[in-house]
C-alpha cells in the first residue's frame, strides 16, 4: 500500500518535471519565434509607439482625475494600477530587444507614473478614509498574526564568535592554503600594505577596506565580492566578481560568468596571467571552466549606455600587463616597505 | 473521478501566485530561481534588470519575479510590489559585512503598504559554506521576531546543493494558499 503510494507520488513528480521541461522548451521556442516576428516588424519602433501611446493614456487619465465619490475613485485607481501593471508587463517582455539605456529610460517613465498615481491617490483619497473592501480586508486582518516557524532550530550548534580569515594587518606577507582554503568562505578586512597568497579552491572570497595590497589567489568556485578597496592588485579565477566603491585597482581575472563594478573609478582589467604550481588542478577542483574567460565583458552598474565605453574601467594594454610575477612581487614588497 | 474533484482541479489550475524575490546583490536570488526551475546555475551573471519565470508547482501557477539587488537597482524594486502574494527575502548568510544593510532594506520593505498582504519567506542562503550563519542566527540578526505585520518563516538553504529549497517554497505556497484561496 505504502510503496504503491510512493510510486504514484514519484510518477506524479516525474510527470510534473517532464511537463515543466516541455513547457520550458516551448517557452524558449515561443520566445525565439516572437523575437523573429518582432524583428520583422521592426520591433523597436513598434514597441516605442505602443509604449508611448499607453503612457500618454495613463497620464491623461491621471491628469483628469477629479475629487468625487470614494468608491468611484477607488475603481478608477484600480483600473489605472491594472493598466500600469500591464504596461510593466509589456515592457518586461520587450526587454530582450531593447538596449540597456532604453530599458532604464522606460523603467523611469513607469516609475514616474507610479509615483504620480500614488500622489494623486493620496491627494484625492486621504488615508484615514480608506474604504477597503472584501479581499483587502481579509488580507490585512489575517496578516496581524505572526507565524513563527524556524525550520532548522533543532540542528543549531551554538556558533562561535565570527572570525575573519584575517583582518587588521599592516606590512605583512600572509599565506593561506589547504584546509584553510578549500571549500571555505574567505574574508579579509582592513589590511594595508600586505601581500596575501591564497592557494587552493575556496567557496567564496570577500574583501573589504584593503589598501595598497597585492592579492594572489587561485580558484574561487563561486563569487568574489570586494568593496572599499584602494590601490590594490588582484589576481584570481572565479565565477562572478562584484567590485563596489573602489578605486585604482588592477585586476587580473579569469571569470566564467561576469565581472561587474558599481561606484568605482580607475579600475583596470586584464586576463589572469598569475599561475602557481597547482593552479590548473585547483581550477579543475573548483568546477570552473578553464576555457571560458569573460574578462573583457565588465558590467558597470553606473554606466548603462551600450555604445559608449564606461569611463570607470579600462583594459590593461597587452604590453603593460604583468608577465613576470616573481619580479613584480619582489618589487611590490620593496616599495611597500613590507617585512618578510 | 467525481465531478466535484474535476471542478476543483480546474479551478486550481487557474490559481496564480505572484512571488517576488528580493535581497542584496550576491545573495543568490537568480541562482535560487534557476535551481528551482531545474536550469544550469554556473553561467549566471549579476542581474541587470530582472528575470521572470512562470511555472507550475503543486497545482499552482507561480509567477516568480527576480529583481537585481545591486545598490543602483534597489530604487526600482517598488515597481514590482503590486499584487505580490509572497515575498522571498534572500540573504547571503556568509556575508557578515553587510548584515546591517540587509536588515535595513528588509525593514523598508516591511513598511511598504503594497506588500502588506504578502507572506514573507526569509532564505538564509549559502548554507554549504562553513562560515554561513544558521537560520536561527539570521532570525536574530534581522530581528524577525519583531515582525507582527506579516506571516513569516526563515529557512536555511543552499541554492548550490538545492538543500531545503523545495521545503521552503512549499511552506510559502501553502501559507499563501491558505490565506487567499480558502476565501472564495
Ligand atoms: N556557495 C554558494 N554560492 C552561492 C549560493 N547561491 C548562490 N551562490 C553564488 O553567489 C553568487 C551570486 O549569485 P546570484 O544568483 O547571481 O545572486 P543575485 O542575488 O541574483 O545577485 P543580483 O542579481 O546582483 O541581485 C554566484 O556566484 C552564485 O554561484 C549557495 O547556496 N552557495
Ligand atoms: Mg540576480
Amino acid at each position: 500500500m505504502e510503496s504503491e503510494d510512493a510510486g504514484v507520488v514519484k510518477n506524479a513528480r516525474f510527470e510534473q518535471m517532464a511537463k515543466r521541461d516541455r513547457e520550458r522548451k516551448q517557452v524558449i521556442e515561443k520566445n525565439q519565434r516572437e523575437r523573429q516576428n518582432k524583428s520583422e516588424h521592426e520591433g523597436i519602433d513598434y514597441f516605442e509607439s505602443m509604449f508611448d501611446k499607453k503612457v500618454c493614456d495613463v497620464e491623461n487619465r491621471l491628469n483628469s482625475m477629479q475629487p468625487s465619490d470614494i468608491s468611484q475613485l477607488q475603481e478608477q485607481f484600480t483600473s489605472i494600477a491594472k493598466d500600469l501593471q500591464e504596461l510593466q508587463k509589456y515592457f518586461t517582455s520587450s526587454t530582450i530587444f531593447l538596449n540597456d539605456h532604453k530599458i532604464k529610460t522606460c523603467q523611469n517613465v513607469i516609475n514616474q507614473l507610479l509615483l504620480k498615481s500614488d500622489e494623486t491617490k493620496s491627494r484625492l483619497m486621504p488615508k484615514k478614509k480608506f474604504g477597503f473592501k472584501n479581499k483587502s480586508v481579509a488580507k490585512s486582518s489575517k496578516a496581524d498574526v505572526a507565524v513563527l516557524k524556524v525550520d532548522d532550530i533543532s540542528k543549531e550548534s551554538s556558533k562561535k564568535e565570527f572570525q575573519w580569515t584575517d583582518s587588521n594587518k599592516r606590512c605583512e606577507v600572509l599565506k593561506f592554503s589547504d584546509e584553510k582554503v578549500n571549500n571555505q568562505d574567505l574574508t579579509f578586512k582592513e589590511m594595508e600594505n600586505c601581500v596575501i597568497y591564497i592557494f587552493g579552491h575556496s567557496g567564496s572570497l570577500q574583501m573589504s577596506k584593503l589598501k595598497n595590497c597585492l592579492i594572489l589567489c587561485g580558484a574561487v568556485s563561486r563569487s568574489v565580492f570586494a568593496d572599499n578597496c584602494e590601490n590594490c592588485v588582484f589576481a584570481f579565477a572565479c565565477q562572478q566578481l562584484r567590485l563596489h566603491s573602489s578605486q585604482m585597482c588592477n585586476i587580473y581575472i579569469h571569470v566564467t560568468s561576469r565581472a561587474i563594478i558599481e561606484d568605482c573609478k580607475y579600475i583596470n582589467f586584464a586576463p589572469n596571467t598569475y599561475k602557481y604550481e597547482n593552479y590548473n588542478e585547483d581550477i579543475k577542483k573548483s568546477g570552473l571552466d578553464l576555457n571560458v574567460n569573460n574578462w573583457e565583458d565588465v558590467g558597470d552598474f553606473n554606466w548603462l549606455s551600450t555604445d559608449k565605453q564606461s569611463p570607470h574601467w579600462n583594459k590593461i594594454k597587452e604590453d603593460e600587463r604583468i608577465t613576470d610575477w616573481s619580479d613584480f612581487i619582489e618589487n611590490f614588497i620593496k616599495t611597500h616597505e613590507i617585512c618578510t | 473521478m467525481g465531478f466535484l474533484t474535476v471542478l476543483k482541479k480546474m479551478r486550481q489550475k487557474e490559481k496564480e501566485m505572484r512571488i517576488l524575490l528580493l535581497g542584496l546583490d550576491n545573495a543568490g536570488k537568480t541562482t535560487i530561481l534557476k535551481r528551482f526551475n531545474g536550469e544550469p546555475i554556473d553561467t549566471i551573471s549579476p542581474t541587470l534588470g530582472f528575470n521572470i519565470k512562470t511555472l507550475e508547482h503543486r497545482g499552482y501557477t507561480l509567477n516568480l519575479w527576480d529583481v537585481g539587488g545591486q545598490k543602483s537597482l534597489r530604487s526600482y524594486w517598488r515597481n514590482y510590489f503590486e499584487s505580490t502574494d509572497g515575498l522571498v527575502w534572500v540573504v547571503d548568510a556568509a556575508d557578515r559585512m553587510r548584515l546591517d544593510a540587509c536588515k535595513e532594506e528588509l525593514n523598508i520593505l516591511l513598511q511598504e503598504e503594497r506588500l502588506a498582504g504578502a507572506t514573507l519567506l526569509v532564505l538564509a542562503n549559502k548554507q554549504d559554506l562553513p562560515g554561513a550563519l544558521s537560520a536561527q542566527e539570521i532570525k536574530d540578526v534581522l530581528e524577525l521576531d519583531k515582525i507582527t505585520t506579516h506571516h513569516w518563516s526563515v529557512v536555511g538553504v543552499s541554492a548550490v546543493t538545492g538543500d531545503k529549497l523545495l521545503n521552503a517554497i512549499d511552506w510559502l505556497i501553502g501559507d499563501i494558499a491558505k490565506r487567499i484561496f480558502t476565501l472564495d
